[in-house]
């Protein structure tokens, strides 16, 4: 009897816990049916308890969801990592999008289950654990369209062909239907492209479309879109909205026919000027947009636009990868606590086609991250690896702000790739304390202080290349006043008279004869070198980043003033 | 621009081809190097010695093409030995941390 109330005591313990979880856990019994589920898995569902939840059928308890997996396809109970368990099989995790019917929201999960066996080793029970990664899957499933994006913008100089492509891309990943249009200066549109999920349903959308006014309304819609510059979204669209938006009965019968359920209206932005709009409807998937797609529609607008205006521009399909790659730079050097920086950068002459070098600062809480590269690759695929590279690092920071996994996390990424791609990286967390560091395939960085010039760090594997891979973590000690100074091979390698290299010689010794100078005088000096030295057109990109640590005071005040030298050199 | 001369010295027998490279290899000269692989691989050789001895320098591109010849290399069925290259230009590797995933050889095991 004690050993009854000691195991009740336990199991209502248990189920305190497993309510407190944020993660869902069910319990599958041999027939199918839940047997248990906790707080969170209940409200997921949407059931008040345990009890109702046996009674129900559990064919029925997809049903306020669309589940899919990652790419489109249907998931169905029978393809439930517990329903295969039980059915004897050994199944994968699976990862799932569903779309709340009734709300629109999106989300992803992670479904793991595990089997319970009896005394004899029969399975008694099938355990699902349900984690929402929806934030993870969405940061890498954007990391990795964007780059697909930057890959076809610079891979023709048809734009109306390009914004095509990238029309098709969107679809079904963020939105069921995606269009874009052209604006004239006088409040003319001309539609450019337009694609669907559902194929069938791309005469309906044309014929809708053929039902906006050539000039544009300024009040609403595209037109007002044009007019502020500002995105717009509508996330509920009733049939009053479409009764008084119809023209006619047959305007009427085909926005009934679409379904709208959410539009988002991005503008395409050079400067001040909107030249035209990315507009995105969701109906079938029943899906909404948050503010989450509204700013990842204006990343892919910003880059549409880049192209488009420099195929207006310039006849040369480099210049479109040149002005993207250039486009990757921060715009500023930020200020950073307990450290004063700066950056040069300086473009290889036009007759290269020599992939690129970048290099990116981002805050990650009280520490910020530095990331220098160099892609290595020829032409217009290398501005598209270095979006790729930079956009998986701080999608990757968001988990872990370790040097070595961001490093990891993009080696991943480009072998996922379907053609070798190769990216040398740095990365360093710069902190009040000091830095710490792990280096892809790329030169280590030099300490210019007291002790004279010398190498810091391990060397660590190329990204994208070969495997076993290896990125060891160096913590590095710095004194107040002194430097880190990052750079990529364009640098080193620059050529001389005679053929001779700049070499890291010549480096070292110019950085030790200026050892003192704060980092933007320092990067004047090394200009001035590099100048000197140099002959006939730059072969290859030059990347610097100078960083010096600080004299902060015990109260934590950083060398406030003298920081945020920033700023790029020109070539 | 000044640039060192970059040469390419072909031996090959029936299953073995040998490439010794001289000079600078680099963005402009890369291509050479995989015109003269292609050739060899034309001619049905099934072991593939290239001799970076005689290299002054070797940039990313360099770097990245032997990355290229390995995967295939290994793809395709072939084999690929490395011949190490003066301190000097094995630096690219060293920095790469790729000098244990190329099949570098001892220039003495294969003579």
């Amino acid at each position: 009897m004690e050993g009854e109330t000691e195991r009740a005591m336990l199991d209502q313990r248990l189920a305190v816990i497993l309510d407190a979880l944020a993660e869902a856990v069910t319990i599958r019994a041999p027939n199918n049916h839940l047997v248990y589920a906790n707080q969170a898995a209940l409200d997921r569902l949407g059931f008040a308890s345990i009890s109702d939840l046996r009674d129900a059928d559990p064919r029925a308890l997809m049903g306020p969801y669309e589940t899919t997996d990652e790419h489109g396809g249907e998931i169905r109970m029978d393809d439930l990592p517990s329903v295969k368990l039980l059915r004897g099989e050994q199944p994968e995790p699976l990862l799932m999008r569903s779309v709340n019917r009734s709300s629109g929201e999106e989300s992803w999960v992670l479904l793991k289950a595990a089997a319970v066996r009896d005394a004899a080793g029969q399975i008694e029970s099938a355990v699902t654990i349900i984690a929402d990664v929806t934030a993870a899957t969405r940061a890498t499933l954007r990391v990795e369209f964007l780059a697909r994006v930057g890959e076809l913008l610079a891979s023709s100089m048809d734009y109306q062909q390009t914004l095509r492509n990238v029309a098709g891309l969107a679809v079904p990943q963020i939105a069921d239907w995606c269009a874009v249009d052209l604006f004239d200066a006088d409040g003319g549109r001309e539609p450019v492209a337009i694609a669907h999920s559902k194929p069938a349903k791309l005469d309906t959308a044309a014929r809708l479309r053929s039902y906006e006014p050539e000039r544009l309304d300024p009040a609403q819609g595209l037109g007002s879109v044009r007019r502020t510059g500002e995105p717009l979204v509508v996330t509920e669209i009733r049939d009053e909205l479409l009764v008084a938006a119809a023209v006619d009965d047959e305007h009427l019968r085909l926005l009934r026919e679409v379904g709208m359920r959410a539009v988002l209206i991005v503008p395409l932005t050079i400067g001040s000027r909107t030249i035209g709009a990315l507009t995105m409807v969701n109906s079938e998937s029943g899906r909404s947009f948050d503010a989450g797609d509204v700013e990842f529609a204006a990343q892919i607008a910003a880059r549409a636009a880049v192209a488009v205006e420099s195929a207006r521009l310039y006849s040369e399909r480099s210049t479109i990868a040149r002005t993207l790659q250039s486009s990757l730079l921060p715009e500023a050097i930020p200020e950073i606590p307990g450290w004063e920086v700066a950056a040069l950068y300086r473009p290889a002459g036009h007759e290269s086609e020599v992939g690129g070098d970048f290099y990116d600062f981002w805050d990650v809480g009280d520490e910020w991250l530095m990331m220098i590269g160099d892609v290595t690759g020829k032409g217009v695929g290398a501005a598209a690896v270095t979006s790729l590279a930079r956009y998986t690092a701080r999608a990757a920071s968001e988990f872990d702000t370790r040097p070595s996994q961001i490093l990891a996390r993009i080696d991943a990424a480009l072998r996922r790739r379907p053609s070798i791609s190769l990216c040398t990286a740095l990365c360093l967390r710069l902190s009040r304390e000091g830095a710490t560091l792990a280096a892809g395939g790329h030169p280590l960085p030099l300490r210019v202080g007291e002790g004279g010039v010398e190498e810091v760090g391990e060397h660590g594997t190329l990204l994208g290349a070969l495997q076993p891979a290896r990125w060891p973590e160096s913590e590095i000690a710095l004194r107040a006043g002194e430097t880190l100074v990052a750079f990529t091979d364009g640098v080193t390698d620059a050529l001389g008279e005679d053929g001779e290299r700049w070499g890291t010689e010549r480096l070292r010794e110019s950085l030790a004869a200026a050892a003192d100078a704060a980092p933007a005088a320092l990067r004047t000096r090394l200009v001035q070198a590099l100048e000197e030295f140099q002959v006939g057109a730059q072969a290859d990109d030059t990347a610097v980043v100078i960083m010096r640590f600080g004299k902060h005071s015990p109260d934590g005040e950083g060398s406030g003033g003298r920081l945020g030298v920033g700023g790029q050199g020109n070539g | 621009m000044a640039h060192a001369s970059f040469e390419i010295d072909t031996t090959s027998d029936a299953e073995t081809g040998r490439l010794a490279l001289s000079g600078e290899l680099d963005l402009a000269t890369v291509a050479r190097v995989e015109q003269a692989v292609d050739a060899a691989l034309a001619r049905g050789v099934r072991t593939l010695i290239v001799d970076l001895s005689g290299l002054g320098f070797i940039d990313s591109s360099g770097l990245r093409l032997f990355v290229v010849l390995h995967q295939r290399a290994v793809a395709e069925g072939w084999r690929l030995s490395l011949i190490r290259p003066q301190e000097r230009a094995m630096k690219v590797f060293v920095v790469s941390g790729l000098e244990a995933n190329l099949p570098f050889a001892e220039k003495s095991s294969l003579a």
